[in-house]
């Protein structure tokens, strides 16, 4: 009988818990990277290797769409979500709900490495540009597109890696929903 | 240790610890009355007729595929539990028959009729839940949270019933317990059980999470109340270290959560051989 009211007294406390946990994780903005400086996470990035001068920096959009509105500018000091410093099952579950909860994250800076792809748009006479990650057993794959600020002069070979870092955002058109990292900065 | 404190500030990854230490205590305490009942591989059979449920559901673009999977698995539990005693097909063989055509069926039709870009991928993850528990949506999480409290409420309330039940149901009915109904009640909850456990394993790895922390509590204990307990905190443990491994260190979730449940096994079985011979 006391093991009964043990076990029941745990449950309780499981639930006040899981109640609290869910309170906090539905509250207001989400703020990553809070414990760490920005610099320690684009040295984790970069492993201290690369050249942030290696960014590419241009001066119009590329993408031909209106960018009136957007007016965050990218800077290495504001990545809000930092995915090249996580794991790969890591990256591919918030590249997921990022694209399945895309409110969450909208205005979110966003760094990300993967597999550079690109595809046309005969409807637009564009090139569509996205950045790929596969979880950990590469059978699943997630990508989000990206606009550069400005065309770049060279891009890299189709599923080399690249890394990216832009504003997160996303469009309804029609009964699709594309997900995007707007004003982005490519470095392969 | 830091990588793991930055990874619990995101809401989907305490939103899958939670939900899996309670997906893990729900399989436990019900893994030992399935182990002691003889019936070890319904959970691979129940997991392979939701998956069946679950491609159904996909080409039906239903918003919720519980709606679907859940109703279907119980009523196969129930089938499969019930049918098992007096038939011409035996429950063994009933399993075996209800599980490799759900699965084979279920497959076809994700085949025939999806319009998902990646089939293969979405097939591979239900089956082996490589991510499945850290792209819970809100709904999904509530409903799990809710599910098992209800599981592991009934498991406290009818703890007596079910232990008569599992050990003698001959003498549970001459004393005046109604057997068919509490297995009718078993059969129900091991679907429900089955169907969150989807989520964290996936389908083929079900079983594991059922009957290993049973079995590794069994290696050490005789009592049923102390297997139970023992296979409740053996199987929260192997799947918090599971998960946390597979976040850390870029495995699937399922079959890390499942390694973890084997080390286990391999240690309480030590433990049982070295208890044995002080005892001896």
């Amino acid at each position: 009988m006391r093991t009964i009211k043990v076990l029941v007294l745990a449950l309780l406390v499981m639930i006040l818990f899981a109640a609290s946990c869910k309170k906090q994780s539905s509250s207001a903005s989400v703020n990553y990277n809070q414990s760490t400086s920005v610099q320690d996470v684009l040295d984790q990035g970069t492993s201290g290797e690369k050249d942030p001068s290696s960014y590419i920096t241009i001066t119009e959009p590329s993408d031909g769409l209106d960018h009136s509105n957007d007016n965050t500018e990218v800077t290495e000091s504001d990545v809000d979500i930092d995915l090249t410093a996580m794991s790969s099952t890591m990256v591919y579950a918030e590249v997921y709900n990022m694209v399945t909860n895309p409110e969450k994250y909208v205005g979110k800076t966003v760094r990300m490495e993967g597999l550079f792809t690109v595809s046309h748009d005969d409807t637009r006479d564009i090139d569509r540009y996205a950045c790929v990650v596969m979880d950990a057993t590469a059978c699943c794959a997630q990508g989000i597109e990206f606009y550069l600020k400005v065309p770049a002069d060279e891009y890299p070979g189709e599923w080399e890696n690249v890394v990216v870092v832009g504003t997160f955002d996303f469009e309804d058109q029609g009964v699709w929903r594309y997900c995007k990292l707007i004003n982005a900065d490519m470095s392969f | 240790m830091d990588k793991l404190i930055m990874y619990l500030q995101y809401p989907f990854v305490r939103n899958a610890l939670i939900v899996g230490v309670l997906i893990a205590l729900c399989s436990s305490l019900f893994g030992s009355t399935l182990v002691l009942k003889r019936f070890s591989f319904i959970g691979d059979g129940l997991s392979h007729v939701a998956f069946g449920a679950l491609a159904i559901a996909s080409i039906l673009k239903l918003t919720n595929n519980m709606i679907l999977i859940l109703p279907v698995t119980v009523l196969a539990a129930v089938l499969l539990l019930k049918t098992g005693q007096n038939t011409r097909i035996k429950g063994d063989a009933a399993i075996a028959m209800v599980s490799v055509g759900a699965l084979a069926f279920g497959y076809l039709l994700m085949n025939l009729f999806s319009k998902s870009a990646n089939i293969s991928g979405d097939v591979c993850t239900t089956l082996f839940g490589s991510t499945s528990i850290l792209t819970l949506s809100d709904a999904d999480v509530w409903i799990s949270i809710i599910l098992s409290v209800v599981v592991i409420a009934l498991f406290v309330y009818f703890y007596n019933r079910i232990f008569a039940v599992t050990f003698d149901e001959d003498f549970s009915v001459s004393a005046g317990i109604n057997a068919e109904r509490y297995n009718l009640m078993i059969a129900v909850v091991i679907a429900v059980i089955i169907v969150l456990a989807m989520n964290l394993v996936g389908s083929l790895l079900i079983s594991a999470l059922v009957i290993f922390p049973a079995l590794s509590a069994m290696r050490i204990y005789r009592s049923f109340l102390k297997v139970t307990v023992c296979s409740a905190i053996l199987s929260v443990v192997s799947t918090l270290a599971g998960m946390i491994a597979s976040i850390l260190y870029s495995t699937p979730v399922g079959s890390t959560v499942v390694a973890a449940d084997v080390i286990v096994f391999g240690v309480c079985w030590l433990i049982g051989i070295l208890k044995g011979r002080k005892n001896a």
